[in-house]
């Protein structure tokens, strides 16, 4: 066994090794074995409480970094970098918590690091340790310290008397690496201690049953040889379900804004999948669960609305003078009092027993569908009707495509969005039975086109919601007529970029109606 | 990297127990400290409860960046390394006048470990030699311990007419009272003389306590062992002094 020496190269920081201790074993009970082959001198026990952050989706984890606060200092470390080690602290904080969202931190290397790997996702508690360290200083014949180590107990927080997990630690003195590697060998052979690989998080994380998955609010649904149109929805509906599932209490508890994105995305794509592959469940059945889904949606409508507008203030802000500024500040807070109300209300619904009614019956709706006798749709199988749907979505795409012209209105550009969406769709959910070189040309060139279409429609929706913002502003207040000119003038902006914003439609829409993408999806035609 | 050297042609003048204590003053207020003890009798190091080093012959410490980087070793104590001394230190001098260069040999052995440390205190060997010149060529300061003695202040005055004689400028040397009886009047009346007709002496004098005569017992720095007594006190405002005409030096880190 080779204990697990690290040297980080060009800082001549010390070479260090860390063992487990079984927690069977007391500090008392390892202090008296090491002190059979070496001096060992112990100092002042040290305790320390360590929490952890991170987000929903594990942004940092994955990044492989963690976020400490310990002494109301908080710290961004590599996962590896030991708990004792000397990462700086970063931000000191007045209150008890860290901010929630990488822009509430101050300017600098903190919120720079952050920005990119948080997202739009809050931070959430993930733990605290209480750490007792206890210094062993390991000497040689001269009395002079040749190792430190230190024996570390760690238990949770909330139940310090309980170790949850138990270290021995060894760091080299500069010059006197030879005593380092006996002592390392007096731990494996004489103590029979092993290495520890595992950091501190992942442990604390193990105890607390937390296992770390990377998150996506787009299920992979792998379509098996042989599978029926049928089985194929029937698991897409159900990984949509769990993913619905997976994202209410988010919303509920309104940790951010993501979590009612993902639960409005899944609902849209049920929606979708089911109106797209039709007939593959039975119409009876269909018909219920799209009915339901509608109901979801509507529901959360407004609340993904106001949080739109409340993201897009930074925005707001740079597209107006800085006179009309305190008119949008005093709109945020409008805003943000409808929003607070509008989530009270979603978050009522969503802990009701009739909420909870309609996701059991919309499973037990799909899995009626599973045990029912297949309709002819619904029996064929996924590998042919996949490529024929998409197919379809493909032609209609490029024939709207052609039909637009500079003069073309508006409404045809929308109904164009609407048919790239739904190729999308059809495109991710078929991914696993479509060629991977028709998906490696098309979905980039798709996912542009989409976006200059989104922006396009999010700039003429968002002037229209603009206008009933104003409709429904309170005009006897007095802050009504400061709002209103900030209103007037981003509706004023708006309409300039969206204007703009066709030129750029039409560009991108030239490549994607072209001959390259019909090659590509002249593969999925059935000989 | 700041560099201090503390050097006294004259022996038992509080030299060492200066360098010691002064290098763990500044470890704790001016960064990483590397301490090198140049003194072939190896006081320093024994103060640091090590050996002396056995690679690192005066050869290899004026030529060998790896030798001379792996000969470094750790102290007791957090941010203060120590280059312990070579019994071989003691022909530095024979050597230094074979090497080309040789007046600036020491600066350069320095620069080596340039990025490493935010001071290096020098301890030197007490006699006037070639070494003598490196060592004021290489220091952005020289302190040089002087007991309120006639003696001691005769030594002084030697090395300072040793500089004008080798055109080295004495802008950088400085002395301080050192081992200072405070009940002892020749010691007080020779201290407002010399401070009358020198100005440079530093203001901080280090006293003679039983504190710092114990350190060759304890094998620690007294500012370890007796953080609060009053050599300690003594040093650490030195220190403070001493960092102010390091920052003053003007070297750029």
């Amino acid at each position: 066994m080779t204990p697990s020496k690290t040297t980080a190269a060009g800082s001549r920081r010390p070479a260090s090794a860390r063992w487990t201790v079984p927690v069977t074993t007391s500090v008392a009970n390892l202090l008296e074995a090491l002190t059979k082959d070496w001096r060992c001198v112990s100092g002042r026990r040290t305790v320390r409480r360590v929490q952890y952050f991170d987000t929903h989706e594990w942004g940092l984890y994955f990044n492989d970094l963690r976020l400490t606060l310990e002494s109301g200092g908080l710290r961004l470390a590599p996962l590896e970098e030991s708990e004792s080690g000397v990462a700086p602290t970063l931000l000191d904080l007045d209150s008890e918590s860290p901010p929630r969202f990488w822009w509430e931190f101050p300017q600098g290397d903190l919120r720079d690091a952050l920005s990119s790997r948080l997202g739009l996702r809050a931070l959430i508690d993930r733990g605290t340790l209480r750490i007792s360290t206890l210094p062993v200083d390991i000497k040689n014949r001269d009395d002079k310290t040749v190792v430190r180590s230190s024996i570390e107990s760690f238990a949770d927080a909330k139940k310090p008397r309980r170790t949850i997990f138990r270290a021995l630690t060894a760091r080299a003195v500069r010059g006197y690496d030879d005593e380092l590697t006996a002592f390392e060998s007096t731990v494996a052979e004489q103590l029979e201690l092993d290495t520890d690989s595992r950091t501190v998080f992942d442990r604390l994380l193990e105890y607390q049953e937390l296992v770390p998955t990377p998150y996506t609010s787009k299920p992979k649904v792998f379509i098996a040889r042989g599978e029926s149109l049928r089985e194929t929805v029937v698991a897409m509906l159900r990984a949509s379900l769990e993913l619905v599932d997976a994202n209410t209490q988010g919303t509920i508890d309104d940790v951010d804004t993501e979590f009612l994105h993902h639960f409005r995305t899944s609902v849209r794509r049920s929606r979708s999948l089911l109106s797209l592959v039709k007939g593959a469940l039975g119409a009876d059945i269909e018909d219920r669960l799209k009915s339901d889904l509608r109901e979801l949606q509507q529901r959360t409508n407004r609340l993904r609305d106001l949080d739109v507008f409340l993201l897009d203030q930074a925005a707001f802000r740079s597209l107006l003078p800085a006179s009309l500024h305190p008119g949008l500040a005093a709109w945020q807070l409008v805003l943000e009092a409808q929003r607070g109300q509008e989530q009270k209300r979603l978050a009522r619904f969503l802990r009701s027993a009739s909420f909870e009614r309609k996701m059991t019956s919309m499973r037990r709706q799909i899995e009626q569908a599973s045990a029912n006798d297949p309709t002819a749709t619904g029996e064929s199988p996924s590998a042919l009707a996949g490529p024929e749907i998409v197919l379809k979505r493909y032609r209609r795409v490029r024939k709207r495509g052609r039909a637009i012209t500079p003069s073309t209105p508006d409404e045809a550009i929308h109904d164009l969005r609407i048919d790239c969406k739904k190729l999308r769709y059809t495109l991710e959910f078929f991914e696993s039975v479509l060629p991977a070189d028709t998906l490696g040309t098309v979905l980039p060139r798709l996912k542009k086109l989409q976006d200059v279409l989104g922006d396009f429609n999010d700039l003429a929706v968002q002037q229209a919601e603009l206008r009933d913002m104003f409709d429904d502003l309170d005009h006897g207040k007095p802050q009504a007529p400061e709002i209103a000119l900030a209103l007037g003038g981003l509706i004023a902006t708006l309409y300039s970029r969206h204007e703009r914003q066709r030129d750029k439609v039409l560009a991108n829409l030239q490549g994607f109606v072209g001959s390259d993408i019909k090659t590509a999806f002249a593969q999925l035609e059935q000989p | 990297m700041k560099r201090l050297a503390c050097y006294s042609i004259k022996g038992g003048v509080g030299k060492t127990a200066g360098a010691v204590n002064l290098a763990y003053a500044l470890s704790e207020a001016g960064g990483p400290t590397l301490l090198l003890d140049l003194d072939p009798q190896g006081a320093s190091t024994f103060y640091f409860r090590m050996r002396p080093s056995r690679g690192l012959k005066a050869k290899k410490l004026l030529t060998d960046t790896e030798r001379l980087l792996s000969a470094i070793r750790g102290s007791d104590y957090e941010n203060l390394d120590v280059l312990p001394a070579n019994l071989s230190f003691r022909n530095l001098d024979v050597l230094l006048k074979s090497l080309k260069g040789s007046r600036r040999r020491l600066s350069h052995s320095l620069d080596l470990i340039d990025g490493e440390y935010e001071n290096a205190v020098l301890d030197c060997p007490p006699n006037i030699t070639l070494l003598s010149e490196n060592v004021l060529t290489a220091a952005d300061v020289v302190l040089v311990p002087v007991i309120p003695t006639t003696l001691s202040e005769r030594t002084y005055r030697k090395l300072l007419d040793f500089c004008h004689e080798h055109r080295i400028p004495t802008a950088k040397v400085y002395p301080f009272f050192s081992m200072v009886q405070t009940n002892n009047r020749m010691h007080r009346e020779t201290m407002e003389r010399l401070r009358a007709e020198d100005p440079k002496f530093l203001n901080t004098s280090i006293p003679f306590t039983v504190e710092v005569e114990r350190m060759g017992i304890h094998r620690e720095p007294v500012l370890a062992t007796q953080p609060r007594g009053r050599a300690a006190r003594a040093y650490r405002e030195l220190a403070v002094e001493v960092l102010w005409l390091l920052e003053g030096s003007g070297r750029g880190d």
